[in-house]
């Protein structure tokens, strides 16, 4: 595999706050990597700096094994969509489409770019509105129209920055199967910023955590279950995301408070930690509720349809899971739950940083 | 609390029926949501059961007194819209028992009401700060506290949950639903998101082109839509549709030359016409072994679920991968999911085989 983007110790400030802290990212050649983290992590700055938008404080960015750390942004030969991304309100929607194809940089022959403009709305559900002005369209219209902008091209990358959240669900899972299809049937590299774990899941190969203008983690979503690196990975990832227990590490041993099994240090693997408080982190799929083990009580019940979700608390946290059987219990009901052998992950209840498991997973 | 009965409720706009022929019974305690697109009359008919909009025809009873007449201060009903308005100079305290001193209740009786409302939302540690100091998600919280503060017999949601980030969304999602059962207080709400319905509805009304598609428990309205319009606007990933032709000994797949026998098809279906499938993601698996061979597009995650996409015809449709690893496999329909839909009204013709 060959880098096709290489950022290494990117650091962005905007007035004295620092937005990015030393942001090191790869993005294999073909591959989807999603960019996933809460609003003002850092998402945005990285896309920008990326496409030549805003110049960085310090770092580097290879594309396509050059440096382009100081490039203009038409150089760069990357397609960037961002959220509510101004189109040219003079010209309608076809040419607005075509803009990019029209430029000294491709100046393709005309018929080629109707073909393209035309495939290209079609796959977006706008050609309906091609002879349409932009400043006529709805939201999600122009939301859209932005999308077909950088994806008539065929740029080195493709920098996405959350460009279907403005979307409705149906839309946005229609559109997250056609990026996935471009994708396959060109070997496209795409950069796709997201809050939405969901989203996140449903189209990258790869998901980098970021959060407080750091990456936490890169890595396939099978790896960052099998070890998270941080305690803020586990409450960005999985559905519901990880359950935090306060606990102690005392005499061998790990205590939550109120359950009456102690954990024994060891199924943690190498732990990195003297005795003190810790947090217990746990995936949702390793807890099973049923007859016997440590005691909750259900806080809410969200009913799916298909499945239920429950919200179990007891004193040391809570924790929120899909039920797997058919018995569905009440708000107020006393449960019963147990870890699954060899689950769980420690974590420093300060700095979120990973404790157990130091050598890789158990 | 109270019983709210809709009998043959419609609204005029001029010439546009924006709610036409509505009947509905919302039990004491239930929890109802208005689902729907945009324009379908669910915001006009929440309007009308608070008192804002003027009826045309038909009865809005409050426990079986008519209260089309009533002014929406008479009726003992508490509204939260999509954008709280709080009072930015008064604590949140003060926001909350607003309601209370606005009607001279004894003061006594204001700080009983306000512990009670305190304890069941948990806003002990906010009730000195001012609403500028809370997140969206927070403040949303301390509206509905004080809309349920005087104990009303219906409590109105107008989207309170889609003003608010998407992150805090499930959060408050997640509380709603809590404080819903613990204060038990009938409850109407009005949302376009499926998931929020599905997650807090006892019940949900699902409506289009301003009448009622169909009122069911979301399980029910998830296993056995009423028409190809509920299949569709219900559950994520989509249902899959494909169109079925009546082939001797059984149904035939679009134009392919896949055929679904009639030893695959429920007992009880008996067409002539060409009828729609509708099957939900998780009841097509792709398998290793046998079943249909059909050829697998793309494979994608939900969640830890795997899914994958093939095309029949035009229609590409979604399964759940149930291969132990990659390499070909088959699909195969579970016949306890399989909905049949009239292929010309879109109507459920067929009952579902007992699972």
């Amino acid at each position: 595999m060959t880098a096709m983007l290489d950022i290494r110790g990117l650091r962005k400030s905007y007035r004295g706050k620092a937005a990015l802290r030393g942001i090191d990212l790869t993005v294999q050649a073909h591959e989807i990597l999603a960019l996933l983290g809460p609003t003002g992590a850092g998402k945005s700055s990285t896309l920008l700096a990326s496409a030549g938008l805003i110049v960085p404080d310090a770092g580097q960015i290879h594309l396509g094994g050059r440096d382009v750390t100081g490039a203009e942004p038409s150089s760069r030969d990357v397609s960037v969509v961002f959220e509510g991304f101004n189109l040219l309100p003079i010209l309608n929607v076809r040419d607005n489409i075509a803009f990019a194809l029209r430029s000294s940089t491709y100046r393709e022959p005309e018929d080629e770019i109707a073909r393209r403009v035309a495939r290209t709305a079609d796959l977006l559900r706008i050609g309906h509105l091609l002879d349409r002005d932009t400043g006529t369209l709805s939201g999600g219209e122009r939301q859209r129209v932005s999308i077909a902008r950088a994806l008539v091209r065929r740029p080195m990358l493709y920098l996405l920055d959350e460009p279907l959240s403005a979307l409705d669900l149906k839309l946005r899972e229609e559109l997250r199967a056609e990026l996935r299809h471009i994708h396959r049937e060109h070997g496209t590299t795409m950069l796709y910023a997201t809050h939405d774990y969901h989203g996140a899941i449903a189209i990258a190969d790869r998901i980098a955590i970021i959060n407080n203008g750091r990456i936490l983690q890169t890595g396939r979503i099978d790896d960052i279950f099998a070890r998270p690196a941080d305690a803020i990975v586990g409450r960005l990832v999985g559905s519901p995301s990880m359950a935090f227990f306060r606990a102690e590490i005392a005499d061998g041993g790990v205590r939550v408070p109120g359950w009456r099994d102690v954990l024994p240090l060891s199924r943690f693997g190498k732990v990195a930690a003297r005795p003190g408080a810790v947090s217990l982190g746990v995936w949702p799929e390793d807890i099973d509720v049923g007859d016997s083990g440590e005691s909750g009580s259900i806080y809410a019940v969200d009913n799916r349809g298909y499945e239920a979700a429950v919200q179990v608390d007891c004193d040391a946290g809570s924790f929120r899971k899909v039920l797997e059987g058919t018995h569905v219990p009440q708000q107020g009901d006393a449960v019963s739950f147990r870890l699954r052998p060899g689950a769980g992950f420690l974590f420093d209840p300060a700095s979120g940083a990973l404790l157990s498991h130091q050598g890789g997973a158990a | 609390m109270a019983k709210v009965e809709l009998r043959d409720l419609s609204i005029l706009f001029g010439a546009f029926k924006a709610v036409d022929q509505v009947n509905l019974t919302v039990n004491d305690g239930e929890f109802v949501v208005y689902l729907g697109p945009s324009g379908c009359g669910k915001t006009t008919t929440l309007r009308a059961i608070a008192g804002l909009q003027g009826t045309t025809s038909g009865d809005i009873m409050f426990d079986g007194q008519r209260v089309n007449d009533l002014r929406p201060s008479e009726r003992n009903i508490a509204m939260v819209f999509q954008f709280v308005s709080l009072y930015p100079n008064l604590s949140i305290a003060e926001n909350i028992v607003f309601p209370l001193k606005a009607r001279g209740v004894p003061r006594a009786d204001i700080a009983r009401k306000l512990d009670w409302v305190t304890g069941i939302f948990r806003l002990g540690d906010d009730l000195r700060r001012h609403p500028a100091a809370l997140p969206p998600g927070a403040r949303q919280k301390v509206a509905l506290a004080r809309a349920v503060i005087r104990e009303p017999a219906v409590l109105l949601l107008d989207e309170p949950l889609s003003a608010i980030d998407e992150q805090f969304r499930e959060e408050m999602r997640w509380e709603l639903g809590h404080l819903q059962r613990e204060l038990g207080v009938t409850t109407i709400y009005v949302t376009h998101d499926q998931r929020e319905a599905m997650s807090l509805a006892d019940r949900i009304v699902l409506m289009n082109h301003s009448r009622i598609v169909q009122v069911a428990e979301p399980a029910r309205i998830f296993h056995e839509p009423a028409s190809v319009f509920a299949a569709q606007f219900i559950g994520s990933p989509s249902m899959n549709l494909i169109d079925l032709v009546p082939v001797p000994g059984g149904l035939r797949l679009g134009d392919t030359t896949v055929v679904l026998t009639d030893a695959e098809l429920p007992p009880g279906l008996r067409t002539k016409g060409p009828v729609r499938l509708g099957i939900r993601p998780r009841d097509l698996r792709l398998v290793s072994g046998a079943g249909h061979a059909l050829t697998v597009d793309d494979t994608f995650r939900v969640g830890r679920e795997r899914f994958f996409t093939f095309r029949i015809g035009h229609a590409i449709l979604q399964g759940t991968d149930h291969r132990s690893g990659p390499g070909p496999g088959s699909i195969m329909f579970a016949l306890e999911g399989m909905n049949f839909f009239d292929a010309v009204t879109g109507q459920r013709i067929a009952e579902r085989a007992a699972a």
